[in-house]
């Protein structure tokens, strides 16, 4: 009799949930139960009668397209058009890194140009950014394809996007879990089981993995396998297991699996990060969906994990801070996620990226259905895939390495005579700088410099103006010369004053050296006030450059000793101290000498930064504004299921 | 026992018609659990499928604002996202009331032959705009004939081509159809595309396909769509044959040759692949891998 009157009530009341029961872990506790593992759901624009759930908005079904339209593309086409990109390998080469559990090939793409050199003769460094791990989190491959389309239209745009062209290695997985992907993209509007935990069809998350040895069938009516599968983000090798942020259960939404990349797309994965290879590699990105954080693990390693943090800033900084920030506590190992692997493995800076929205699809006036977030309307997928191709851009050019000045000229522009000309060229494993020309300035005349450096130092917009990238401030502290003993001081820009940055090729003196925006230029006026300075021996001076790139990272202080990341850290990026840092500082290089005698000879040069410089450190980067935290958990969530019961720190370190 | 379980059948039925709304005030006002805020949202559902009136509406309104009172730890990550949001689900109610409210007065317009309702739609906000769109769909198609001339005119930059899209589809209007594929927005435009061989026939939808693809961000989905008519038309299977040598189409000509490639396909490929003709060669290579013939 209870049985019937929970049946009454249970028909008169809730049609499209209530039929699974949870345990602890949250985890269906009935799945052979043909009343949970049997419910067929669909999800509607605006029908919730019986099992339809309504979002609100019309769920995305996915469109052939190779280019990228207002929507979600099918697999096929998404896969067309990565192979397209890499037609000729000049843009992008592709690799087969493995195959999925039904044996589907599993593609990787370096991006950039087929050498693995900078145009200065370094090693490129690299990142590797994956997507479509968990099946039913479209937005991934999407941001995965548009960052790859981004990176290509942008190869010859002789800015940014070339200097990562020429200089740096993206390795994108776009796709992960292919079979996964496909099983929800046949099924866009389908799903099994419960409302409260939908499973399988648009809402699967797993791999293909059947218990038994073979591969789950992709046929959403014989539902006896629908709840297995291995979940990939809980598979590799750092932190299998632990830190109860995974489960041995085989129908859980975190099985593990039977072991610590048992799986093959997990195999792949690995494979791909050779294509780095992984001793270049800098950043590694894992693309979820969704609530709209950086999870981020903190290895222990001080240098790695503060780098990490300021680069996620500058990230974050991309799309507004709208992104929050999800660090892990220190040095806990993991749980076997990707991000994890990509932490502990290489020592980078490493996030599982959870794209939008932030609570569900309410975000775009749906009704918020349990896991509509994983159903992010048509109208919004192009707005998400711009802003974080435009992220990721930032995070490369960061992670390609720090800026140096690389060459400078002086002219004397009374006598139309180049005075100060010197370049940092190749020695061995360093660089020493070639001193071509050094004759006196003579402070009575006027002068002009350029100064070029080994990367795009500035943005520009659409129309060609200076700008700051997105969410960065372009900064020059100073251009100065000062007197070993203080005796005269000169000193331009400084106070949100940008010199003249150059748009046009053609190198020293009126033009960029490699890419828009590497080089400026600027007058040299030396009298003060109405005085002329006189000097009756010559002084030499170092030129101090004091600045940043448009990513708000400061120059390298000494290109003698290539800068190159090494050990969760850069090597060779001097402060203005000329110790080893992670922030590099004022630049004091380029030793000219003033004389009021154009005949005079050069004093030796042996001056360096003014003690003044030295005396101060770079400023630190302002404290982003406040970003609203994540919502404290609710006391008011008895019964029910087990998964969101879980003490709340434990969940804050492992879940993801 | 039986009997306790036809009572409280009965009592479900007899009191069906107050039931929504004291539910809803009940759960509303008791402690909030994941249980009761889950019956709260499957309530408020409820009274958007079965009860519209006064008390409804002002019952509703007063949940519209209502912060989530149950969040939880997602399963994707250790952020909180709201259990169940109820004040997102009594909007979508209001909204979806609006949106009928729109359709049955656009529909009343319609069997009046009011050409009114066009000034109304370019007026209206979204639901107003999908309810008079809803209307379209139901109205008989002689009545939509009044609104034709206004739309061609004027709506298909206004909402993007949405109203005109809705006409051309009812109509057949083949001349209001290629208006709307020339200045329509892409996302209405890219909705457009599959519905044209059904509702023009494949050999018009192929000459309106060629007007789509001169968009450059649609045009891949264009030729997709001429892919799909390669079986009744050998017009179409020649114009993607055609297409395997253009810079900007012919990997996605590639693409549908690869889906159904036959063995005469794949001779046919083969020898492009060895052909002088760039593009071609690199198109047909990648046509023989993607059908997994390389
Ligand atoms: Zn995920």
């Amino acid at each position: 009799m209870r049985r019937l009157l929970a049946l009454v009530v249970g028909l008169a009341t809730m049609p499209a949930y209530a039929d699974c029961n949870f345990d602890n872990s949250g985890t269906i506790s009935n799945p052979d139960d043909p009343a949970c593992r049997d419910t067929q759901l669909v999800f509607t624009e605006n029908n919730s009668s019986g099992n339809n759930i309504a979002l609100g908005y019309a769920p995305p079904v996915p469109v052939d397209s190779l280019t990228a339209v207002d929507g979600f593309r099918t697999w096929d086409s998404l896969h067309a058009r990565h192979q397209e990109l890499a037609l000729g390998e000049t843009l992008a080469t592709g690799t087969v890194v493995g195959q999925t559990r039904a044996g589907r090939e599993i593609w990787a793409y370096s991006v950039g140009d087929s050498d693995s050199e900078t145009l200065d003769g370094r090693t490129e460094g690299a990142a590797i950014v994956n997507g479509g791990i968990h099946a039913r989190e479209w937005q991934s491959p999407e941001v995965l394809t548009g960052l790859y389309e981004q990176l290509v239209e942008m190869a010859d745009d002789t800015s940014v996007g070339q200097f990562l062209h020429d200089n740096f290695n993206a390795v994108l997985i776009p796709v992960l879990n292919i079979d996964g992907f496909i099983q929800t993209q046949n099924f866009p509007t389908r799903a099994t089981a419960d409302a409260r935990q939908p499973r399988d069809g648009r809402m699967r998350r797993k791999n293909l993995r059947n218990p038994s040895g073979s591969t789950i069938d992709e046929d959403l009516n014989t539902t006896g396998d629908s709840f297995f599968g291995v979940d990939l983000n809980r598979n590799s090798i750092h932190g299998w297991g632990l830190n109860g942020g995974s489960s041995s259960n085989t129908i859980s939404l975190v099985y593990r699996g039977t072991s610590a990349s048992s799986e093959p797309e997990i195999q792949a994965l690995r494979t791909a990060t050779e294509l780095g290879p992984a001793n270049r590699l800098r950043l590694g990105i894992d693309v979820h969906s969704f609530t709209q954080i950086y999870f981020t693990p903190m290895t222990g390693n001080v240098r790695r994990d503060d780098i990490t943090e300021t680069l996620a800033t500058r990230m974050r900084a991309v799309t507004g801070l709208k992104y929050r920030f999800g660090p892990d506590p220190v040095a806990t190992f993991g749980i076997g996620t990707v991000a994890d692997y990509f932490a502990y493995e290489f020592d980078v800076p490493a996030w599982t990226l959870e794209t939008e929205p932030l609570n569900g699809g309410q975000d775009y006036g749906g009704t918020g259905a349990s896991h509509s977030g994983f159903v992010l309307p048509d109208s919004e997928i192009a707005r998400v895939r711009d802003e974080l191709a435009e992220t990721m851009i930032l995070g490369f050019y960061r992670q390609s390495g720090p800026a140096h000045a690389e060459a400078v000229q002086i002219t004397n522009v009374v006598r139309d005579e180049i005075v100060y000309e010197a370049r940092w060229v190749a020695d061995g494993d360093g660089r020493r700088l070639d001193v071509v020309t050094s004759r006196a300035i003579i402070p009575s005349e006027d002068h002009r410099i350029w100064v070029g450096f080994n990367k795009p130092m500035r943005w520009f917009d659409d129309t060609g103006a200076l700008a700051s990238f997105p969410g960065q401030t372009n900064r020059f502290e100073r251009l100065l010369f000062q007197a070993p003993d203080e005796s005269f001081t000169f000193s331009w820009l400084g106070n949100n004053t940008e010199p003249q940055w150059l748009t046009v090729p053609g190198g020293a003196p009126d033009g960029y050296r490699r890419y828009r925006g590497d080089a400026f230029v600027h007058d040299l006026d030396f009298t003060m006030g109405t005085e002329t300075l006189q000097l009756d021996t010559p002084v030499s001076v170092a030129l101090q450059l004091e600045l940043s790139d448009l990513a708000q990272m400061a120059l390298d202080a000494d290109p003698a000793t290539p800068a190159d990341w090494q050990g969760g850290h850069w090597t060779g990026y001097e402060d203005t101290a000329l110790q080893d840092s992670d922030s590099g500082g004022a630049y004091c290089k380029f030793v000219v000498f003033f004389a009021s005698d154009a005949d005079a000879a050069a004093p030796p040069a042996d001056a360096a930064c003014p003690a003044f410089v030295l005396a101060t450190t770079p400023p630190p980067d302002p404290p982003p504004p406040p970003t609203p935290p994540p919502p404290a958990p609710s006391g008011g969530g008895g019964g029910g299921h087990g998964l969101w019961l879980l003490p709340f720190a434990v969940l804050l370190r492992h879940r993801r | 026992m039986k009997i306790a379980a036809l009572l409280l059948t009965l009592a479900f039925a007899t009191s069906a018609g107050a039931m929504p709304l004291d539910k809803v005030r009940a759960l509303a006002d008791a402690p909030a659990t994941r249980d009761s805020e889950k019956r709260l949202e499957e309530a408020v559902l409820e009274i958007g499928r079965t009860k519209r009136n006064d008390a409804a509406h002002a019952l509703l309104e007063s949940l519209a604002d209502r912060p989530p009172q149950v969040w939880i730890t997602h399963e994707e990550g250790s952020a909180q996202v709201p259990y169940v949001d109820v004040a997102a689900t009594a909007r979508f109610v209001l909204r979806s009331w609006r949106r009928s409210d729109a359709k049955g007065a656009a529909l009343a317009k319609l069997r009046a032959l009011d050409p009114a309702l066009i000034e109304k739609y370019l007026a209206g906000d979204a639901d107003e705009r999908a309810g008079i769109l809803d209307a379209l769909d139901d109205a008989p198609a002689d009545s939509l004939l009044t609104l034709r001339n206004a739309a061609i005119d004027r709506v298909t930059k206004a909402d993007g081509g949405k109203l005109a899209q809705a006409l051309a589809g009812r109509l057949a209007d083949r001349e209001l159809q290629e208006s709307v594929l020339r200045n329509g927005t892409s996302a209405v435009v890219l909705r457009a595309l599959p519905e044209l061989a059904r509702t023009f026939g494949p050999q018009a939808a192929l000459a309106m396909l060629e007007t789509a693809m001169r968009r450059d961000e649609l045009a891949s989905a264009a030729l997709f769509q001429v892919g799909a008519l390669t079986e009744k038309l050998p017009a179409a299977e020649n114009r993607v044959w055609q297409a395997l040598g253009d810079p900007r189409l012919g990997a996605t000509a590639a693409t549908i040759i690869a889906r159904s490639a036959d063995r005469h396909a794949i001779e046919q490929l083969e020898l492009l692949a060895t052909g002088d003709e760039p593009l071609q060669r690199q198109h047909a290579l990648l046509a023989l891998r993607l059908g997994g013939h390389r």
